[in-house]
Parts: C-alpha cells; sequence; structure tokens
C-alpha cells in the first residue's frame, strides 16, 4: 500500500485532516508493540487493554496538540504515563526498589523459573522481575526500537543513565536466562 | 556475557511477542477515532453557524440602534397640488389647521380653509422601510467618513437655497413679476400663480403670515432652487406622507417626492 512508505507523522498529520486509512495504518503499526509495552510493563491483561484503548483515546483526542516532530515517542510517552498512573492507582507494589543484585536471587523468581514451561514463558516472567525503571529502558529499546536518545528525553534523564539501566537489566535478564542462552 | 548472549535474548524476547489486543478492542478504538473526526468537522460546520449568526444579530442590532438615534420626526404633512394639476381640478379644502379669525385685513374678507391636513398614520411596513431611509444620511456621514459628494451636500444644506426674495401677496404685484403670468385666486383667498400655464408659485394667506409654495420654474420669480436636490441630502427630514419634508435651510422646507425635490414653502410676515 502507498501508506506503507509514509512516516508515522504523515500518516497522523492525515488523520487529523479526515482520513481514517491513515489512521487504520498508524494503528497497525502500533497496535502490537504498544499493547505489549503495557503488558510487559506489568499489568494483567485486562488492564492492559484498558490502559491500551485509553492510550488511543488520548492519541485522538490530543491530536491537535501533538508537534507534529515525533509521533512514536509521542504515543509510548503517553503510554508510559497512562501506566504509572494506573499502577499509582491500584498501589501496585513496584519492583523498581528492589536491589538488581537481590533480585537475581529472588526467591520468587527462582520458582518462577523453575515453574516456567519454557524460555518464552520465562522470558517474560523475568522481565517483570527487572526494577521499574530497567524494565521500562529495555522494553523501550526493545519493544518502542527507540534509541538510547530518544529514552533519555522520553524518561528526562541522561543518557548515560539509560545507558547504564540497560546493560543492567541485560545483566540481569542474561542471569534469570542463562538456561535459555 | 558475550554480545552473542544479547542477541540471543533479544531473538527470545521477539519470540514472546505474541499477546495481541482484542478484535472487539480495535474495533472500540476505530470507531471511537473515526467518530472524532466526524465531530471535527460537524465542529467546524457549528462554528461557521454560529458565527454567522452572531454576525447577522450583530448588525440587526447596529441597525436598529442608527435608526433609533435618527429619531423619526412628525408625521405631518401637507397636502400640495402637483404642478400639473390645473385649478379646476385642486381638491377642497380638508380641514383646517387654523383659525381663520386671526387673518390679515386683506385677507379676512375671504373665507380661509388653508389646505394643510394631517395625513394618516402609514402602516408598520411603511415606517419601517422609511426609518431605514431617514437613517441613511446618518450612516454616510459616519460610515463614509463624509468624503463622498453626499458630504458635500451636508455642508451646502446650511445655506441650501439661494436667499428666497420678498414677494408679494396681491394677484396683481405678483402678475407685474414676470411676463406670461397668470392669476387664479381661490375662493380661500389662494392664489395659484402659473407661468405659461404651468404652476409655479402659491400664496396662501395665514393667520398671522403669507405661505408661499414655489415649483420648478419658479426661477422667473427671481426664486433659484437646486431642484435636483435629493433628501439624502439633508438631516432633518420627515417620513413621506406623501411627500418627504426637508430642512433645506432655517426658513425654507422642501418636499421630495421619492428622490425628486418637487416644491420648497416658505413663509413670510405680511409687514416684513
Amino acid at each position: 500500500m502507498q501508506q506503507d512508505n509514509l512516516t508515522d507523522e504523515a500518516l497522523f498529520a492525515a488523520y487529523r485532516d479526515g482520513d481514517m486509512a491513515a489512521f487504520d495504518a498508524l494503528y497497525a503499526r502500533y497496535r502490537q508493540p504498544v499493547f505489549l509495552f503495557l503488558l510487559r510493563r506489568g499489568h494483567i491483561h485486562a488492564v492492559a487493554e484498558d490502559l491500551f484503548h485509553d492510550c488511543w483515546m488520548r492519541v485522538v483526542d490530543d491530536r491537535g496538540q501533538f508537534d507534529g516532530k515525533h509521533f512514536r515517542g509521542w504515543i509510548y510517552r503517553i503510554a508510559r504515563n497512562l501506566s504509572i498512573d494506573q499502577i499509582r492507582k491500584a498501589q501496585i507494589r513496584a519492583t523498581d526498589d528492589v536491589d538488581p543484585a537481590e533480585a537475581s536471587v529472588n526467591p520468587i523468581s527462582t520458582q518462577r523459573q523453575q515453574e516456567a514451561e519454557d524460555c518464552i514463558e520465562l522470558i517474560k516472567h523475568s522481565i517483570g522481575v527487572l526494577p521499574m525503571e530497567q524494565r521500562d529502558v529495555f522494553l523501550l529499546h526493545q519493544e518502542a526500537e527507540l534509541t538510547l536518545q530518544q529514552i533519555a528525553e522520553l524518561m528526562a534523564v541522561g543518557r548515560e543513565t539509560i545507558k547504564s539501566r540497560l546493560r543492567y537489566a541485560m545483566q540481569q535478564l542474561k542471569q534469570l536466562m542463562a538456561d535459555c542462552l | 556475557m558475550s554480545e552473542q548472549d544479547d542477541l540471543k535474548l533479544t531473538a527470545l524476547y521477539q519470540k514472546s511477542r505474541q499477546e495481541q489486543p482484542s478484535a472487539e478492542l480495535d474495533r472500540q478504538i476505530h470507531n471511537a477515532a473515526s467518530r472524532a473526526i466526524y465531530q471535527k468537522s460537524r465542529h467546524w460546520l457549528w462554528r461557521f453557524s454560529t458565527a454567522a449568526v452572531v454576525l447577522l444579530s450583530f448588525s440587526v442590532v447596529l441597525n436598529l440602534l442608527v435608526d433609533e438615534m435618527e429619531g423619526p420626526e412628525t408625521l405631518v404633512e401637507e397636502q400640495v397640488l402637483p404642478e400639473s394639476m390645473d385649478m379646476a381640478q385642486a381638491p377642497a379644502p380638508v380641514a383646517e389647521e387654523e383659525s381663520a379669525a386671526g387673518a390679515p385685513a386683506e385677507f379676512s374678507a375671504a373665507r380661509r380653509a388653508p389646505l394643510i391636513t394631517e395625513a394618516p398614520a402609514p402602516s408598520a411596513p411603511a415606517l419601517a422601510k422609511e426609518k431605514k431611509l431617514s437613517a441613511e444620511p446618518m450612516l454616510s456621514s459616519r460610515m463614509l467618513g463624509e468624503d463622498s459628494a453626499v458630504a458635500s451636500r451636508m455642508q451646502d444644506a446650511t445655506q441650501p437655497v439661494q436667499e428666497i426674495p420678498r414677494l408679494p401677496f396681491t394677484q396683481a404685484e405678483l402678475l407685474e413679476l414676470a411676463e406670461d403670468l397668470r392669476g387664479v385666486e381661490r375662493a380661500d383667498a389662494t392664489i395659484n400663480l402659473y407661468h405659461k400655464d404651468k404652476l409655479i408659485l402659491r400664496v396662501q394667506p395665514q393667520a398671522d403670515s403669507v405661505r408661499y409654495m414655489a415649483w420648478p420654474g419658479a426661477h422667473v420669480l427671481g426664486v433659484k432652487v437646486d431642484w435636483f436636490y435629493k433628501p439624502q441630502s439633508f438631516n432633518r427630514c420627515s417620513q413621506p406622507v406623501p411627500y418627504r419634508r426637508c430642512e433645506l435651510s432655517e426658513q425654507v422646507e422642501g418636499f421630495f417626492e421619492g428622490q425628486r425635490l418637487d416644491h420648497i414653502r416658505w413663509s413670510q410676515q405680511p409687514g416684513e
């Protein structure tokens, strides 16, 4: 399709001008990545769907506020903020206060590792074990395919900090996934 | 912790990417996005309609305010004879404006019945139409900056006619003013003066004055008027029932039939 060649920003601009086909194309690009980002961030499936819905509604409602520069960063920023709000509201106990060193020997994660049917399930659980800041960086890098600089801007921290968090996240995942690697 | 492990980890993560939002959720989001765009177009239409209504309302209110500031004048007009109407066709007087008791001695012998009548009140639509017409000069001066020909007319309106010469009020003296004059004195002491069978002057005795009415052609008597005056050139004009009466100067009134000055009127004290 011709729209496959258009950038995200061009598609979103076309949608703002009333082109629903452009929206559908844009939605197809971000449908699964955004949903998985929310799911892997720690929400159960039903909550992730609610947040996913809210995220797209925010995209639609705030379409006039989009500066037209970087749609990918914009939609993940919305998704992340919604997720943070949801966690606060539900008083979900985040794991970002867990020391990475302790996390690798977390008895729960070890138990999950033993119970994991295969490596696919194991990596899902392992990501959930990561501290929230590291988890965010890992997901934004792997799922959203954002650069370190873009992640740094989205999370409002320095690029070196992001780089460090990503390194810690990968190290921990490798430890947890040692049997699968 | 080799780079190869990084690649394996990434590959494992990619394999784990299986979950998807439900088709029902897809449909809901699509519909919501479509609805938002549709509402946007309707919102634009609504804004346009609202702006049009507000603008129209403002125009109407402004027009009404201008009309109110202008203020209509009394709807009293004088029944006059058209210049083409002969004396034989002249209508009988319909109402007395003032008592003949105070008439000057030279007119007291005749029964006096001035041709002054109160015109019937115009209908509401006619009033509205004429109110708008009477507001035109004010609109011109305010909104056009008085830079048009109308403005010069307005300036001339302070002295719209040359000074009216003092005219005699007896038929004999009037006939001596020019050649080809013919006078007809009616039973009510009104004198009609014709020049080449064309009515140019009417003299009506009043209680304490003499009223003169002049039509085009009265220049032979020295009464020179710009007969191309239009009512828009003057500020103070009444409703046209049937003539629009405008003050051409402090002493002279002009009677317009439509856009054309039909005749003028002024008064003169007999003793002056």
